[in-house]
């Protein structure tokens, strides 16, 4: 199990509109031991139990949606699949084959896997088409992919992105690449991040530029 | 083994790019796909909601497991669909998907069994909901669409006029479609929002 944290508004100081995600980070300093305990008897097994009670055995992925409030953490909502971005950002962090724990999940056999995540962080920035999530233009050129080839712990994770004609890859989308980039703690991470999404080039790039930024008030 | 993705986002890419670290894997299959994952994988032009086409494609080519990545396909039953033929896929079937596909049914369920979470009322009724705004309701309030709305479904409305204009949108104006024939009415929260990472095989978690 591990945490994440996303940002959801289309623009800086979680302004603008609400978009998929515009970036993401992993592990959340507020989560804290003290929470998982809590959330480990109050929310997770009773939650799989629950639904397992109901007729409905859950069988995949959960990703639970928390607030952190004054009476102890509250279920905001639950994800049946691994929310994107937060893959992203989750998924670059687990030491696990992943094939060997979905293979477990499938047959009921989790119990004898031990889920690990690298005692590191990560950092995801979405690049997106500037206008989105309202109007905005595709089609749009895009440069820089090799910069990505051969360096450990950078990503450049695609949404909307597709081969033209060419063959040359341009935007296809609102959302267009997660630049995802680990380091030995949340700082490093998003400082290696935003370093790396100066290596991709397009004309109408847009992305958050406080990505993170709740790391500072940890 | 032969892996096949359903997805075309970011997400798919990242779960592509984990799988393609598996040594158990030799080839990876990805509908639709994008231009990244195809670094990784043969991309299929088959949607994510064809879920008889992307069963058929995983018969024909000895698919040994399915990976849906998206929330639309598990709530839309795919995973019931590829079961039902004897194929192997990673999700929940469609009666457990409902957990993230129906606000109303897990607030429901989160009450029955005591789980932590905000105060809420469903509606069916836009009516009802305007009467409960106008005579319980304290501001702020959130309304949120039932079903799946690509995550926007959430209005946080800090009058009650604002409140009767999301009612309208989500209820009458079905500005999320069939997402908002049901209505649930939350307890408005502060505090830090964090999301947490499970995988659960029915039972351990």
């Amino acid at each position: 199990m591990t945490s994440a944290q996303d940002h959801k508004r289309a623009m800086d100081g979680d302004q603008g509109l609400n978009t998929g995600g515009m970036g993401t980070f992993s592990p959340s300093p507020f989560y804290t031991k003290e929470v998982d305990e809590f959330c480990q008897k109050y929310i997770y097994q009773p939650t799989v139990d629950a639904m397992a009670s109901e007729g409905r055995p859950f069988k995949g992925i959960i990703f639970f949606g928390l607030m952190l409030t004054a009476d102890g953490p509250k279920v905001l909502e639950y994800n049946a699949r691994f929310g994107d971005p937060e893959a992203q950002v989750v998924l670059p962090r687990m030491k696990n084959d992943i094939i060997e724990v979905m293979e477990a999940c499938v047959n009921g056999t989790l119990d004898q896997i031990d889920l690990q995540f690298e005692d590191n962080a990560a950092v995801c920035v979405v690049l997106a088409s500037e206008g989105y999530p309202v109007k905005y233009e595709k089609g749009i050129p895009m440069y820089g992919f090799e910069n990505f080839k051969d360096k450990d712990g950078y990503y450049c994770f695609h949404a909307g992105t597709k081969f033209d004609e060419n063959g040359q890859i341009v935007t296809n989308g609102g959302r267009v690449l997660g630049i995802t980039a680990t380091g030995s703690d949340l700082k490093e991470a998003r400082k290696n991040a935003y370093a790396a999404t100066e290596w991709i080039t397009f004309a109408n790039k847009y992305m958050r530029q406080d990505i993170g930024k709740a790391i500072d008030e940890a | 083994m032969k892996v096949l993705i359903v997805g075309s986002g970011g997400r798919e890419h990242a779960i592509a790019w984990s799988v393609a670290k598996s040594p158990k894997v030799d080839k990876i299959y990805c509908a639709p796909g994008n231009a990244g994952i195809s670094e990784y994988a043969e991309c299929v032009n088959i949607g994510a909601m064809e879920f008889e086409k992307l069963a058929d494609f995983a018969a024909d080519h000895a698919v040994d497991l399915t990976i849906i990545g998206m929330d639309d396909p598990l709530v839309g039953g795919v995973v019931d669909v590829f079961e039902e033929r004897g194929l192997k896929v990673f999700g929940p079937r469609k009666n457990a998907a409902i957990l993230e596909g129906s606000k109303a049914f897990s607030k429901d369920l989160m009450k029955k069994y005591k789980i932590p979470t905000a105060a809420y009322e469903n509606f069916d009724d836009p009516e009802k909901a305007l009467e409960y705004l106008r005579t319980q309701a304290k501001f702020p309030i959130v309304l949120k669409a039932d079903g799946l709305a690509l995550g926007k479904g959430v209005l946080i409305c800090n009058t009650p006029q604002e409140a009767e204009d999301g009612v309208k949108e989500i209820m009458e104006d079905k500005k999320f479609g069939n997402a908002g024939n049901t209505l649930v009415i939350v307890e408005f929260m502060t505090g830090r929002e964090v999301s947490v990472l499970s995988v659960v095989d029915g039972r351990t978690i």
